[in-house]
């Protein structure tokens, strides 16, 4: 280790103990080799967030809290975080199962096999959202809608027997979203609909598209504008409600975004998406409203007017998405990618191999298709800050170099120099410094992208690929027949379970997990009165 | 190190043992080769086969293939994928030079290249087995030298082998012992700028059929003693040629495999059959795993037939085992999710044992209908008697033979009738009632039923919200209960699916309410003539209306529309600004990759014929319902440009080629009615397979074509080059027909070599491009390479006697890309573009075949692939490479400014001309206007059909990693 790299190395740490670091929302990348570098990125990339807390915060040992949180939307809030700060005790029983005599029919089939072309096998399935009927769930009450026969369901969170049934007249794709007493989902036969929660009575249904036209689209005769977006709910009893939805497949047909009233309905406005789908499950922050388009990139909008402000740039598309501050995480592209675009700079900053991500103040969990990956982020942000800084140094000298050998070339052969090019002219001492300067400079990235490894607290192996959500005390991840459990502390196995079906839906709420699996079943688990 | 560095080393070389291991070692004896590459899978990373420097990676063009048992090697067999290295110049001697291999043939054919070198100084280095010869040769831009070696080698072996150039002469050695025969060059070989190794490609002749071990460049001409050393050892480690990746194989018919879903459990069964070439006892064994050539990663079992049906039965083994010619298997517990790989075992009568190649099928392809029993819940008593439904619902069924697609029930009241027909049919019903009481009523029996949803939907309301064309079958609860017709029938008339959708209203019973003259007035002023109207008094009066064809709709029965290969359908319906119809499956994942230029859908009779990767659909093309669908792992064919279509309809018959056989399959229910045989299927000892097929007054066009010659596009290829391995243009031996009922022989024509691409029926006349050479020699590969032969003639035959009515001889020899032949109003068309992708189009009078005129000119749309177009003609227009010309005169009408993007060709109804833009497109004829259909993208060739008043759009992009936001099927109609 070069006598530099020490020095920096130490005002690195010296600079984390002091607790310098906060606040902003931050992107960084990182060459980390036990992931699959990606399309366009040299280096494996991962996510450092808002850090509020101090460098050296760490996540709370666990504490079991008796708290009961609802999940009341898709992936528990309209971040999509899936993550719940409740904690279940374990071991986790089951009290009971509700199976649909029809298997979950998905809107969309599979992806194609392989692209011949790029020659890239095993291509990912990018429009994921129909595949098992997902849940939320308050209190004491579940809700999901059936893309088997066009109804809403509430079932009694205790016994899984049916509270109540609400007919549709196309498949309920998209789970609903609970608020203020109330249900709100849309149906692939057009209508945003609005229930009382308690006894499903119809409040209001609103035609989203421009006309009522029922055309055949896969395989049912459904509107030519059906609602594949989820319904999103913002703001509280003490503000005025919103509710925004999108619907429409074809761009040729124009795709329509709306924004209406929560209490009843009513649209206040509606943009026109002509160029994009709108499919899966809609995202909000206080401000805007994120679209996801089926096998493309995320769109975002203004939430108080709709005004479309931009696509989101950077890799390959698809149906996951999550907010995280300011960041968007979306994937999962061609073959499983988590793209991480910084809103602020309106641009993508890394893109690194995985499905499913979760993020907390202090920690961010990576799942891919054979890993979970736990990042303490907050050492890792000072880190990958500087190395981002010595990067571009390192980019400037090259710059330097390059455009003063470009210059001599000019000289030999004798053509005339401009101002500019001038004063490119380095002398061989200044040359040499600068090589010698690249030199350090490429060693210290080196050893920095080095320190940054340690920052992975630990990486455990995980055959449940296919769905991931946090609470205060697990993760816990759904794979092909079987759901478990991890410690978000060590990777450690807490727990696990077998299921019928390959488990796309997880959601935790009051004491219970649900598992939703693609053969139309839903598994209520119930948390442990005792254990850890 | 430097190159006197190196010489010096090679002089120093000792002879070691060979010892096998996954190190690379060198490949004849302790000489540091220039480069050498072991051909295994574990030297490949990412998608190159690594060289022991790593300094030369072999860039893989497809997805390679290994042995696994008994060794490691590279297994070329057919048209799998090849690799290329960039090799540099200065590493190469100029002086002298040795090109080695370890290769087993499995099959001898016609200059298959083991390796070559070749460079952009027009050098071309080639080793080859040619015939049961390997040969050496030097070519260049002076000339070309051969060395052959002496004896036969004999298919199935291992044989190092080395082709020598020692300065001044080439020599080909051949496991030490045959030197063969020597040839003398003057010059050093000056390697230009690019230099590259090529393995597995063929530019003309053969492709190698077999394995490949090592491959190997030395700055030396070895002697005899280095291959001495290069041998020793080493053939005992290198894996047998297994039968189960080269054959023989047993060919059989089919197979065909059709999957259904298990009623208890989330696993489908499959329904596996095929036919033996003669009465036999077969076995199947089955697998699960990834594509391996030898053997299943996980071997499932075997199972036998359990249902002999065959009425061929010569024999029988013991006392109870019957040969038969159909076999069929139901395999159970498929998961949907895998993919499996079978393989049939068959034992004659004298006990001979067959078998044939793997064949792969997804479990994923299960396109029947969830299956959602019905529960038997009773409707509640008021006063209805519960058989009227029931009976109404069988004489429906019975009459009409509908029970796949949409049923639209207006005044469906509490849903009766829809859960009667759910019973007795796979349709899907759409309940439609004013009554909000009784619609939810219905809902509520349905679903009590277990079918609300799934099989029956019940809409509140009119039906002024449905979209056109979709329903098969429209009936009435109403007029069934009360005698009353629903509305009027200009209502519903718009939803009536064209091609047979049957309106079928009416009540049972002696004395119905229901009068004629109440039927009267509810057609109103309809024009019903296009149809089929009855009026049946059976027990009830019903009226039934079965429609006829749009009328000004057209129909896409070939390749390129019709056997005149004018891509046009002449539909005038298809116009305008157009809006979505349908869309759904079939999605990206049993297509094929877009690449490979695949054959074309086709309509027929209200049907979409869709051919995917290995599976076909007949679906209904108005509303997009599935109405058959089967897997054929060996049916498949690609490179449209360079070949013609396998699939070909008429009416209610569709005709796929396959193998020696062309099957005729119902396009109603995808049952296999008739299997015709090629011609004659082999011509001494080559296998001869059936290549164009079309169907022209009732007469089944066939030719036959040597085995190994049709593309299948597996490895991802765009065939967008002008080299042989791409484009070698498909031949064929012979030209016949038959009866297309009874497969009666008509005429045969086998005056020379046809090229499949060019064959074109118009009027009563069979036109194509033939070569007669004088030599008389077969051309075993089945394709003419890149160039065309300089003896081409057109030929002018009566399709109904196959007499040759006239021939022209013509000079292509410039073209290179590809050459079709296309006609309409007497004019017969051929194009074709030559090695700077210059379009070369000339027009002849069909009658005579006098010339008419011609153009040349630079490609003009600059996309990727528009060298490769074909003609359109549309009325007295001919489109090609962006020009519109006067068909007769030739005159340039317009030329197009604007670059379509994309690699697809045009297809055009009579109004409008279709194409991929980035995505679906089309253009105004008239005006000029082009709109693009945004969401989803069309293939890399002709994906697009206007037919039935529609733009049909079946998923044709599959494989594109871009980021169209959809892949799906879809269909398009004029706005309404």
């Amino acid at each position: 280790m070069t006598r530099k790299w020490k020095e920096f190395s130490r005002r690195c740490w010296k600079q984390q103990s002091r607790n310098l670091v906060s606040a902003s929302s931050l992107f960084t990348v990182l060459r980390y080799s036990s992931f699959r570098i990606l399309t366009g990125l040299t280096v494996v990339s991962l996510l450092c967030l808002f850090s509020t807390v101090s460098l050296f915060a760490t996540e709370p040992k666990t504490q079991l809290k008796t708290k009961r949180i609802a999940w009341p939307t898709y992936h528990k809030d309209n971040a999509r975080s899936a993550s719940t700060d409740e904690m279940l005790k374990f071991p986790l029983k089951k009290s009971w199962e509700y199976t649909s005599v029809i298997k979950p029919v998905p809107a969309w089939p599979g992806p194609s096999k392989w692209d011949g072309w790029g020659k890239v096998f095993e291509l990912k399935d990018r429009i994921i959202f129909d595949k098992v009927f997902h849940v939320v769930a308050a209190n004491g009450r579940v809700y999901f809608g059936s893309s088997v026969d066009n109804q809403v369901y509430c079932l009694d969170a205790q016994t899984g027997e049916i509270n109540w049934k609400f007919f549709t007249e196309g498949p309920v794709r998209l789970a609903p979203s609970i608020a203020n007493g109330k249900v709100y989902f849309g149906s692939d036969d057009g209508f945003a609909y609005c229930l009382q929660a308690e006894s499903g009575v119809l409040i209001w249904k609103q035609q989203v598209g421009p006309k009522d036209v029922r055309v055949p689209g896969n395989g049912r005769l459904i509107s030519k504008w059906p609602v594949r977006s989820g319904v999103v709910i913002v703001g509280g009893a003490s503000q005025g409600v919103e509710a925004y939805c999108c619907a429409g497949v074809f761009p040729k047909e124009s795709v329509y975004l709306v924004g209406m009233n929560a209490n009843d309905g009513q649209i206040r406005w509606k943009t026109e998406i002509k160029d994009l789908t709108a499919q899966g499950y809609m995202l909000a922050s206080e401000n805007r409203l994120y679209v996801t388009t089926g096998r493309e990139r995320p769109l975002v909008f203004d939430r108080q007017s709709g005004k479309r402000l931009f696509q989101v740039a950077g890799g390959g598309g698809g149906t996951y998405a999550l907010l995280s501050g300011d960041a968007l995480i979306y994937g999962p592209g061609k073959k499983g990618e988590v793209n991480l675009f910084d809103q602020k700079v309106k641009d993508q900053l890394a893109s690194f191999a995985g499905n499913h991500m979760v993020v907390t103040p202090a920690m961010s969990y990576l799942h891919t298709d054979t890993d979970i990956t736990a990042l303490d982020r907050s050492t890792y942000l000072q880190l990958i800050r500087n190395r981002k800084a010595k990067i571009q140094t390192r980019d400037q000298i090259s710059a330097q170099l390059k455009a003063a050998k470009e210059v001599r070339e000019l000289l030999q052969q004798q053509k005339e120099l401009t101002e500019t090019q001038k004063k490119n002219i380095l002398t061989d001492e200044q040359s040499n410094d600068l090589r010698q300067q690249l030199s350090e400079c490429a060693e210290m990235i080196d050893q920095l992208t080095a320190e940054m490894k340690k920052c992975f607290k630990w990486k455990i192996n995980c055959d449940y690929p296919l769905s991931l959500i946090r609470t205060g005390n697990a993760l816990f991840t759904g794979g092909h027949g079987s759901v478990a459990a991890f410690s978000p502390d060590d990777g450690r196995l807490i727990w696990q379970a077998e299921v019928d079906g390959d488990v796309y839906g997880l959601a935790v709420s009051e004491t219970r997990l649900y598992v939703s699996t693609n053969y139309g079943k839903i598994y209520c688990f119930l948390a442990s009165e005792e254990g850890i | 190190m430097r190159i006197s560095d190196r010489f010096k080393l090679i002089r120093q070389f000792t002879v070691i043992l060979f010892i096998f291991s996954t190190a690379l070692q060198p490949i004849v004896a302790e000489t540091p080769e220039v480069i050498s590459w072991k051909l295994s899978q574990g030297q490949v990373k990412a998608n190159a086969l690594l060289d022991g420097s790593g300094k030369y990676p072999l860039v893989i063009d497809g997805h390679p293939q290994f042995t696994r048992e008994g060794g490691e090697a590279w297994v070329l067999g057919g048209e799998v994928s090849g690799a290329t290295a960039k090799l540099n110049p200065a590493d190469l001697s100029q002086t002298e030079i040795s090109l080695i291999a370890w290769v087993l043939v499995a099959e001898i054919g016609e200059k298959e290249i083991i390796a070559e070198l070749v460079d952009s100084n027009q050098n071309r280095l080639v080793l080859a087995a040619d015939e049961d010869r390997f040969m050496f040769s030097i070519s260049s831009e002076e000339g070309s030298k051969t060395a052959r070696s002496n004896t036969p080698f004999i298919p199935g072996r291992w044989y190092l082998v080395g082709g020598i150039f020692d300065g001044s002469s080439i020599s080909i050695y051949v496991n030490t012992i045959d030197k063969g025969s020597e040839a003398y060059i003057q010059d050093n070989i000056i390697f230009g700028e690019m230099v590259e190794l090529r393995i597995g490609y063929s530019d003309e002749g053969s492709k190698l059929k077999g394995l490949i071990n090592e491959v190997a460049i030395y700055n030396q001409a070895l002697t005899t003693q280095h291959f001495s050393a290069g041998l020793a050892g080493k053939r005992e480690t290198l894996p047998d040629a297994p039968e189960s990746i080269f054959g023989p194989f047993m060919e059989v018919q089919g197979p065909f495999i059709e999957l259904q879903p298990d009623d208890a459990t989330p696993w489908l069964s499959a329904l596996v059959s095929w036919q033996t070439p003669e009465p036999m006892d077969c076995t199947l064994e089955f697998g699960l795993g990834a594509a391996e050539v030898e053997s299943f990663d996980c071997f499932l079992g075997t199972r036998i037939p359990i249902n002999p049906f065959d009425d061929n039965k010569t024999s029988v083994i013991g006392n109870i085992k019957k040969l038969n010619r159909k076999h069929t298997i139901l395999l159970e517990k498929i998961n949907p999710e895998k993919s499996y790989y079978l393989r049939i075992r068959g034992r004659c009568e004298d006990g001979k044992e067959q078998v044939s190649q793997a064949y792969e099928f997804d479990g994923q392809f299960n396109y029947t209908q969830q299956s959602q029993p019905v529960r038997d819940v009773p409707y509640p008593s008021n006063g209805t008697d519960p058989s009227l439904y029931r009976s109404f619902a069988h004489r429906v069924v019975a009459d009409t033979g509908i029970t796949r697609g949409y049923c639209l029930i207006v005044e469906a009241n509490e849903g009766w009738l829809a859960y009667e027909l759910a019973q007795h049919t796979q349709l899907q019903i759409i309940a439609v009632d004013k009554d909000p009481e009784d619609v939810q009523k219905a809902r509520q029996f349905l679903d009590k039923a277990g079918i609300y949803g799934g099989r029956v939907t019940v809409f509140e309301g009119t039906t002024d919200n449905l979209g056109p064309y979709f329903a098969n079958l429209i009936v009435s609860d109403e007029t069934l209960t009360s005698g009353e017709m629903p509305g009027r029938l200009s209502d519903i008339y718009g939803h009536l699916r064209p091609y047979g959708g049957t309106i079928y209203l009416g009540q049972t019973g002696r004395s119905p309410q229901l009068t004629s003259a109440k039927i009267e007035t509810w057609i109103g002023d309809m024009d019903l003539t296009t149809g089929n109207t009855q009026l049946e008094q059976d027990n009830g009066l019903f009226w039934i209306h079965r429609r006829g064809a749009l009328p000004g709709a057209g129909e896409w029965t070939h390749q390129y529309a019709n056997p005149a290969n004018n891509a046009c359908s002449h539909d005038s319906l298809i116009k305008g600004e157009v809006e979505v119809l349908w869309w759904g499956r079939p999605g990206p994942r049993p297509m094929p990759d877009r690449g490979p230029r695949n054959p074309a859908p086709l309509f027929a009779n209200g049907r979409l014929l869709v051919q995917g990767n290995r599976v076909f659909f007949g679906m209904d093309a108005y509303n997009g319902t599935i109405l058959w669908s089967f897997q054929t792992p060996a049916f498949r064919r690609a490179n449209m440009p360079r070949d013609c279509s396998n699939m070909v309809v008429s009416g209610d018959r569709l005709y796929i080629a396959s193998g020696s056989y062309c099957y005729v399959i119902n396009a109603q229910t995808g049952q296999r009615e008739e299997i015709f045989t090629v011609l004659a299927p082999s011509i001494g000892e080559h296998k001869v397979n059936w290549g164009y097929l079309a169907l022209s007054n009732g007469l089944l066009i066939g030719s036959g074509t040597f085995d190994g010659a049709q593309y299948f596009g597996d490895q991802g290829e765009w065939y967008e080059g002008g080299s042989g391995h791409e484009a070698g243009k498909v031949t064929s031996e012979y030209i016949f027909a038959l009866d297309q009922n009874s497969g009666e022989v008509i005429w045969k024509h086998d005056a020379g070599v046809l090229i499949n691409s060019t064959v074109t029926i118009h009027k009563q006349t069979v036109y194509l491009l033939e070569s007669r050479q004088a030599d008389g020699k077969p051309n075993f590969s089945g394709r003419f390479p890149a160039e065309l032969p300089s003896d081409l003639h057109i030929v002018a035959l009566d399709a109904q006697t196959g007499v040759e009515k006239w021939t022209r001889p013509v000079d292509y020899s410039n073209i290179r890309f590809m050459v079709y032949l296309a006609t309409a109003q007497n004019t017969l068309v051929a194009a074709g573009t030559d090695k700077d992708k210059n379009f070369h189009t000339f027009a002849y009078d069909t009658e005579m075949g006098h010339p008419l005129w011609n153009h040349t000119e630079q490609t003009k749309k600059t996309h990727h692939s528009g060298h490769l177009s074909h003609p359109t003609i549309v009325g007295d227009r001919l489109y090609v490479n962006k020009f519109s010309f006067d068909l007769r005169s030739g005159e340039v009408l317009n030329l197009d400014p604007f670059d379509w993007h994309g690699c697809g060709t045009m297809s055009a109804g009579q109004h409008t001309i279709f194409h991929r833009y980035e995505f679906h497109g089309m253009m105004d004829i008239e005006t000029g206007q082009r709109t693009e259909l945004l969401g989803v993208r069309s293939g890399c060739w002709l994906g697009l059909i206007p037919a039935g008043g529609m733009l049909l759009a079946p998923e044709s992009g599959s494989g594109c990693s871009c980021r169209h936001a959809l892949q799906t099927s879809v269909a398009y109609i004029p706005k309404q």
